[in-house]
């Protein structure tokens, strides 16, 4: 199909009114980033939203605007605050990097035979032994900023190559989602992060996975009641999530150690 | 008349957690919210929690805002019509109908940003003129899926009409529309 022919349905797709059979080829079509069908798209949604123009006009109380942003004055200032690319992927990579190193050097030196009479080995010997301290103590230092920190492995049967990671960090009262291996949502749908303690089911924001099936969530903390374990589950839900209760099928889900 | 600042420069703000430019956008948008609410939930105070929902998601959540998939009043506005629909059905506010779609505008208890309720009313009367110039049953089917949220066979079931006519008018009508809209 040419991206001329995928004009009017773009359109029909931005109204929420296409066939979801429909939708998936404009859905997929959009996401490998096609420029015009992108800006077809675009304006579609940008006529679209002109519609509630044409309804005779209300006022919303002037309580409400009160209301609205004294919830937002008594947020973190950090709430909802972009992931960087730094901790997004550098962060995760340089841990995992110092482990790496950290773990090869120990194997060489446990392992591996060494001819300490010969020159050229006593200083490869000796740079590495270098290499290893630097990275034992990068490890540490890790592991000091690990303390404290709580951790859950996601998983579930429909997801079967997908795993879930999250780290909460009550000293900074953050939590951290990763996920890898996951299916992109069903038509229509995305996936919901949702923090269980007992019978709270509190919503923790929604996500995509990209084409290579990854994603990740930052966001804090709430009030929590002490005591109970903490579950966190993924739901598909609407495309703007469902924010009240889980309403879709359980995709994952794994308790804080 | 250009807004200033504009939509985009606010949602840059906001991003920043600058609580003022999101209470710029409220007083230029939070009455259209609320419009759409009405339309959508035909109830007060669910029309009332959606202005909030929105306005708390874009406070929580602005990192979502792409500029290049559309102008922010094209992401608030389907933000809240994807959270009305989804409130609609999951809490069939439909059964509790207290405003009538039809009913008469009312005194604005807000406080309105002048230079931005001068721009909606330039596109609302853009507006106006193309759903005036759609066939009545194009119009209606139209409004049946985009603010009810219908399928089109749950459209075809409120019209009486066979599903292939329904569709026909909703491609037809939106068609028409958005051909209308980028004229003027």
């Amino acid at each position: 199909m040419e991206c001329a022919d995928r004009r009017d349905s773009l359109l029909l797709f931005a109204a929420g009114v296409l066939e979801p059979e429909e939708a998936v080829e404009l859905r997929q079509h959009l996401a490998a980033g096609c420029p015009t069908c992108a800006g077809v798209f675009a304006e579609a949604n940008t006529a679209l939203a002109m519609l509630p123009l044409n309804l005779p006009p209300h006022q919303p109380p002037a309580p409400l605007k009160e209301k609205i942003f004294r919830q937002i004055s008594q947020q973190p200032q950090n709430a909802g605050m972009k992931i960087g690319a730094w901790d997004r992927f550098v962060l995760p990579a340089a841990i995992a990097a110092v482990l790496a190193v950290a773990v090869t050097l120990l194997v060489v030196r446990q392992f591996m035979p060494v001819n300490v009479h010969a020159p050229d080995d006593q200083q490869k010997i000796a740079a590495l032994q270098g290499q290893l301290l630097i990275a034992e103590t990068q490890l540490s230092d890790f592991q000091q900023s690990l303390h404290g920190m709580k951790f859950a492995e996601l998983t579930g049967s429909l997801q079967p190559s997908a795993v879930g990671h999250v780290f909460l960090d009550p000293a900074m009262k953050n939590w951290y989602f990763f996920t890898c291996g996951m299916k992109p949502a069903p038509d229509g749908k995305t996936y919901e992060l949702w923090l269980i303690h007992g019978n709270d089911k509190i919503p923790a924001g929604t996500f995509d996975v990209s084409p290579s099936g990854t994603a990740t969530l930052l966001g804090n903390i709430p009030q929590l009641p002490a005591g109970g374990n903490v579950t966190l589950a993924i739901t598909d839900e609407p495309m703007t999530g469902s924010h009240e209760i889980p309403t879709g099928h359980l995709q994952m889900k794994g308790v804080v150690e | 008349m250009p807004l200033t600042p504009d939509d985009y420069e606010l949602m840059a703000r906001i991003e920043r957690r600058d609580a003022a430019a999101l209470e710029v956008m409220y007083d230029r948008y939070g009455g259209l919210i609320f419009t759409l609410g009405m339309r959508i939930l035909h109830d007060r105070s669910e029309a009332e929690e959606l202005v909030s929902d929105v306005f708390l998601e874009i406070w929580r959540a602005s990192s979502r805002y792409d500029a290049a998939r559309g102008a922010p009043m094209t992401y608030l506005v389907t933000l809240a019509r994807s959270r009305a629909i989804d409130r609609r059905r999951s809490a069939g506010s439909k059964g509790r109908s207290t405003v009538s779609a039809g009913a008469v505008p009312e005194t604005a208890s807000g406080a309105p940003d002048p230079p931005a309720s001068a721009v909606l009313e330039e596109n609302a009367q853009r507006v106006r003129l193309a759903m005036n110039q759609l066939d009545p049953v194009f119009r209606e089917a139209v409004e049946l899926a985009f603010f009810d949220g219908l399928t089109h066979t749950e459209v075809a079931e409120r019209l009486d009409k066979p599903l292939g006519t329904v569709k026909t008018y909703i491609r037809q009508g939106l068609i028409r529309l958005r051909d209308c809209l980028r004229k003027d």
